[in-house]
């Protein structure tokens, strides 16, 4: 998402933001998990008990009971209305979602239409911390999630802000590579000195590296599942053309 | 020409929601149990004392009370509006409603029934086709769904009605007139204007009349196009104190353009011509999308009374 779509979405959307609280104590919401786990898109931790709560971008997963779910930058109604199209839509229940300011809320429109099931979800907004810092408005740091590269990391420094990070058991990372074209420049082949060899997008490097990155920096005993760890780390910063990867500042 | 990209953005933003929408075929329907129609522009309502009941015809966000109503969504802030009631405790609410939307009307106000902005119930959405817009973007249009542009909300309802083969069960309008700026300009004359507000003040034999240059505007086009449709409706402004003519000139206005009776009346397809980007001058009708007969020019319909 560009600045100026972060700028046109947080503007266009005032009057709905308006309505929505920030979630306050969010470790109220999610009082009866006991275990926390992030699934990226297409990943699954396998696991399915009440005492389990998976943390996921809006979007990635179909079917969503028991969620806390993040929706920011890229998320697009049309993905809604193509799974209604198929007669597969989404589902939301017994979820707690989180807009982030700057998505775009007109999925919305998408409940008025019938085209997704939301049930028993509660929905709250959080503050862009890159979009508020670039346009100098003030910060509210406990509702604030800072920018990190796509997806998963975002997830996991969502739930670092939330409170929640020690009940995070489990990040789970699992790029799809089937049928990414090694001739696009977002995307990177990479080779291990083990005889693997495999086409990945770029951003889901950059995730990768930066999800080590944070677990160390914040000393968490997270289990980390990627298809990524056949690779070594210097395999996916040659990959990058980078020598290292730098956080955000503290978190 | 911004509200022409305005109008391209919605357009585009909203295919997914418009393809599941179907165009209203038979409006007409509507009208069993009611000897007509009263078009309802927005503010206080005049009392016509009519006692035959009559269907009512609105734009979207005018009324807070929408009950058995026909609805006309086309451009506007509505959810805007919504949100505004909402923080006065107030809430609008459409109850067994037909609501026609223009497919340039952004229909992000659909966003605010999950977040109960408006309650919408038992309602049937159709939509129409953007007569200017399309022409303007050179997009083929169907002219039995396609509204043509007017001045004013009250006489684009007007239009709508015209189009959808109505304007003849049309008994009464209440329009823009009795709208609450112009009401607030007659009541709060110490109110300070905006800048960007044109108000203009005209004398008259027994003082003078504070109101807004798009409603005389309004007021003018709706006169003008109910004598050229020939539809005599009840239809009372402070503003038909005056000619058309003395309320162009106020305006500093030489003439007026109505659409022409293939805009309202006509079937089938339409092509434009005129140099592309620019509102259409020209147009023709086809058939199988090849140009059938005469050119048409849009100002052979242009009204200017003279003194």
């Amino acid at each position: 998402m560009t600045p100026l779509e972060a700028k046109r979405n947080f503007e266009h959307d005032q009057e709905l933001l308006e309505l929505l609280p920030y979630p306050g104590e969010l470790t109220q919401s999610v009082e009866g998990y006991e275990e926390i786990v992030i699934e990226g898109p297409g990943a699954s931790s396998g696991k399915e008990t009440s005492k389990l709560l998976k943390c996921r971008k809006f979007g990635s997963h179909l079917n969503n009971d028991d969620c806390l779910l993040f929706a920011f930058s890229d998320f697009s109604r049309k993905l809604l209305y193509e799974q209604f199209k198929k007669k597969n839509p989404y589902i939301f229940r017994n979820c707690v979602l989180l807009l982030e300011e700057t998505s775009d809320l007109d999925w919305l429109v998408a409940v008025t239409m019938g085209w997704i099931q939301l049930e028993d979800c509660q929905i709250y907004k959080v503050q862009d911390f890159d979009f508020r810092s670039r346009s100098d408005l003030p910060v509210q740091e406990n509702f604030a999630i800072p920018g990190a590269v796509p997806e998963v990391s975002r997830l996991f420094v969502l739930l670092l802000r939330m409170g929640l990070l020690n009940r995070l058991t489990e990040v789970n990372q699992m790029p799809d590579s089937t049928k990414l074209e090694i001739d696009d420049p977002e995307n990177v082949s990479l080779s291990s000195d083990a005889g693997f060899s495999e086409v990945f997008k770029r951003s889901d490097l950059t995730d990768y590296l930066i999800l080590q990155e944070l677990k160390k920096e914040y000393a968490s005993t997270v289990s980390l599942n990627s298809s990524l760890e056949k690779f070594s780390n210097s395999d996916c910063l040659k990959g990058l053309g980078i020598s290292q990867v730098e956080l955000p500042a503290k978190l | 020409m911004e509200r022409y990209a305005e109008a391209l953005r919605c357009y585009l933003k909203d295919q997914d929601v418009l393809s599941e929408f179907e165009y209203p075929v038979n409006l007409g329907k509507l009208l069993s149990g009611y000897s007509g129609i009263e078009v309802q522009g927005a503010g206080p309502q005049q009392d016509y004392g009519i006692q035959e009941k009559l269907l009512k015809v609105r734009m979207l966000s005018s009324h807070l009370i929408n009950e058995d109503c026909l609805i006309f969504a086309f451009f506007g802030p509505h959810r805007k509006r919504f949100a505004a009631k909402i923080k006065e405790g107030k809430q609008y609410v459409f109850r067994n409603c037909t609501i026609v939307v223009e497919e340039t009307c952004d229909l992000s106000w659909l966003a605010a029934i999950p977040m109960g902005l408006c309650v919408l119930e038992n309602c049937q959405i159709y939509k129409v086709q953007d007569y200017m817009f399309r022409a303007y973007h050179k997009i083929p249009l169907k002219l039995e769904y396609a509204i043509p542009w007017a001045v004013g909300a009250g006489s684009r309802l007007v239009m709508f009605l015209v189009r959808m083969g109505l304007g003849n069960s049309i008994r009464a309008i209440s329009s823009s007139q009795y709208c609450w700026q112009s009401q607030r300009y007659a009541m709060d004359r110490s109110r300070t204007v905006a800048a960007n507000e044109n108000v203009l003040t005209i004398q008259w034999e027994n003082g003078e009349i504070q109101t807004h240059a798009d409603y005389m505007m309004g007021n003018v086009f709706l006169r003008a196009f109910l004598e050229d449709l020939g539809l005599q409706p009840q239809y009372e402004s402070h503003l038909n104190l005056f000619t058309i003519s003395q309320l162009l000139k106020s305006l500093n206005q030489q003439a007026i353009v109505l659409p022409v009776r293939m805009e309202l009346s006509g079937k089938g397809e339409v092509q434009f011509e005129g140099n592309p980007g620019t509102p259409p001058t020209h147009f023709r009708v086809c058939k199988n999308g090849i140009p059938q007969g005469e050119v048409i020019k849009r100002s052979d319909s242009v009204i200017l009374e003279q003194e």
